[in-house]
């Protein structure tokens, strides 16, 4: 047991170093495309230059001059509690949403899943630019401003906005995956079981159903992420936000993008590990 | 088939898909490309009654952009280059993904789990960031011009748009193509002596073919997203012209319309939200053919099932 959990050990380490690995030698790809030279020396220099300073954690600048890590991670964390928070919020509402609709419209399930999914590929700027206008409308129209459209300094941040257009595409496609899942599950022999004891409706849902689904729900937890960090690298952009993806914008370097890279790689590479482990140990 | 005909969500995203390349490859070829442009109108006696940009309902249905141009026009004369790219894009990824798979879904387990391990990071970081990186050094505009012929330029952003997905895309395609490989009709297909190649075209394609229609619908989403983000950031297709005077965009493909018209949000906002209405209808289409073909699926398998009970 010990043994196996020491190698399971050194495997997670093995493959957290090849992931940063991988974040250099795509990185460092501008180096070889550069006006479409094919410079290979140079980019073998910056791949093997790049690796001696992220793993020392020593010399990084995002340009040229400046030191990296104090300018860094705070940005980082700010991006983090935005996508936190929109992760939260989807979650809640996906999960208040799905059960309105197993409770009561149960019998119209079908066209509202069929209507959340093609509402679905509404691409995320859409959204963006449409609260924007609304917000900007009622301004024009009644004289209240009532949420800041973009973040203009500290005093004047866009807190609503933005974490309303994170949190929409998240929110459609969990409330999908949830209510499919809970009208499989209610399907199966255990349920029936359970209503020949007497149990609840409500109880069943909550405890058997929801219990089950979870897992399958971690299964998604990936493809969430990777689309919340996609939509996340417009909001910043579009509402102005003070976070990491903006700065990558400002300062196109090859090591400002790696490490930042390597920072988001860094927290969810460890959330899935827990999850695996969790996973393999039940 | 024609049950599939039937439906109104496949009958909507067809004919929408359908009148607007059709209008705009007829655009090219009977108006030679041109744009109806409105300058200035004046009143009866000579003073300037309007300028553009005109807002919508005015002029034009869907207003006007700085110069007078009719924005409903521009976005139609945009739709071929915009869904051309995109098609092209989406079918590369898939046929570029499928043909790898053939090659590789075979590896031994040990093999394939290594590989699916090792790039596991790739698959969640957001391509939308990756590909600004690796586009923003090749195709912006410098103080001494282009340093590639447009060629170049297009060819580096077709490349690039292909290649991001890979990884990703050959791995799902190895599992779908293992999972099938493992059913037992496989294995006496095996045992009857039929060569891979054989069993491969005859047993393991026709399992899969449907799921590959799918998913090229979903790649066509995504890379016309990708397509959109990618306009914002102002990477726009074939290189960005940044400097003196007003940048134009001469194929007027969309993503470089809602890139170029940006600054116009505030106060102009129609200039930007009409392409991006069209792009967020072609997109509800293809998601409507795309749910309209899974129904149809669904049900040509429920019914072989039930006429083997």
């Amino acid at each position: 047991m010990v043994k196996s959990g020491a190698l399971r050990f050194i495997a997670f380490i093995l493959q957290y170093i090849t992931g940063v690995l991988l974040f250099i030698i795509i990185g460092s790809l501008p180096v070889l495309l550069r006006d479409l030279t094919f410079d290979t020396e140079g980019y073998f220099n910056s791949i093997s230059d790049l690796a001696v300073k992220i793993f020392t954690l020593s010399n990084l600048t995002y340009d040229g001059q400046h030191e990296m890590l104090p300018a860094v991670l705070g940005r980082f964390f700010y991006s983090m509690k935005t996508l936190g928070m929109a992760l939260f919020a989807a979650t809640a509402l996906a999960f208040l949403l799905s059960y309105l609709i197993v409770l009561f419209f149960e019998k119209k399930k079908d066209y509202i899943l069929s209507f959340i999914e093609i509402i679905r590929s509404i691409p995320d700027v859409l959204w963006m630019f449409l609260l924007q206008a609304t917000v900007i409308w009622i301004f024009k129209t009644y004289g209240v401003k009532f949420v800041q459209t973009t973040s203009l300094g500290s005093d004047h941040q866009a807190v609503l906005l933005p974490l309303i257009s994170l949190s929409l595409p998240t929110f459609l496609f969990l409330t999908q995956i949830i209510v499919l899942k809970i009208f499989e599950e209610l399907d199966k022999q255990y349920i029936l079981l359970a209503k020949a004891k007497g149990l609840s409706y409500f109880y069943m849902l909550n405890v058997h159903v929801v219990r089950n689904i979870s897992q399958d729900l971690k299964g998604h937890f990936k493809t969430i992420v990777w689309m919340m960090l996609s939509t996340l690298f417009m909001v910043e952009y579009i509402f102005n936000l003070n976070g990491l993806m903006l700065f990558n914008i400002k300062y196109v370097s090859v090591e400002l993008f790696v490490f930042s890279c390597i920072l988001f790689f860094t927290p969810f590479f460890l959330i899935y590990r827990l999850i695996d482990f969790r996973r393999v140990s039940i | 088939m024609i049950r599939l005909l039937k439906t109104k969500k496949f009958l909507f995203g067809v004919s929408f898909l359908t009148l607007l390349l059709t209008l705009s490859i007829l655009n090219t070829v009977v108006n030679d490309g041109k744009i109806r442009q409105v300058q200035f109108i004046y009143n009866e006696d000579g003073t300037l009654e309007k300028a553009p940009p005109y807002p919508p309902f005015d002029v034009f249905l869907f207003g006007s952009d700085m110069y007078g141009y009719d924005m409903l026009h521009t976005v139609i004369e945009g739709a071929k280059y915009s869904i051309g790219i995109v098609l092209v894009v989406a079918f590369l990824r898939m046929f570029l993904s499928i043909v790898l798979s053939y090659f590789l879904f075979r590896l031994p387990d040990r093999i394939f789990n290594l590989v699916k391990t090792v790039s596991e990071p790739l698959f969640f970081f957001p391509q939308t960031l990756i590909a600004y990186f690796l586009l923003v050094t090749v195709v912006m505009y410098t103080i001494y011009g282009f340093h590639h012929p447009l060629w170049v330029r297009v060819v580096y952003e077709f490349i690039i748009l292909v290649v991001i997905a890979l990884p990703a895309l050959t791995v799902q395609l190895i599992e779908q193509k293992r999972r099938v490989w493992k059913e037992e009709f496989i294995e006496s297909a095996i045992t009857l002596g039929g060569s891979k190649r054989h069993i491969y075209f005859k047993h393991v394609l026709p399992q899969l073919y449907e799921e590959w229609i799918l998913m090229f619908g979903q790649q066509f989403l995504q890379v016309l997203a990708l397509l959109i983000h990618l306009g914002v950031l102002q990477v726009l297709f074939g290189g960005t012209i940044t400097g003196e005077g007003p940048p134009s965009s001469v194929t007027h493909e969309w993503s470089g319309l809602i890139g170029l018209n940006k600054r116009f949000m505030l106060a102009y906002e129609w200039i930007v939200y009409v392409p991006i209405l069209f792009f967020a209808l072609t997109a509800l289409s293809v998601a409507m053919i795309n749910k309209a073909l899974s129904d149809f699926f669904k049900h040509k398998d429920m019914v072989r099932k039930n006429r083997d009970m």
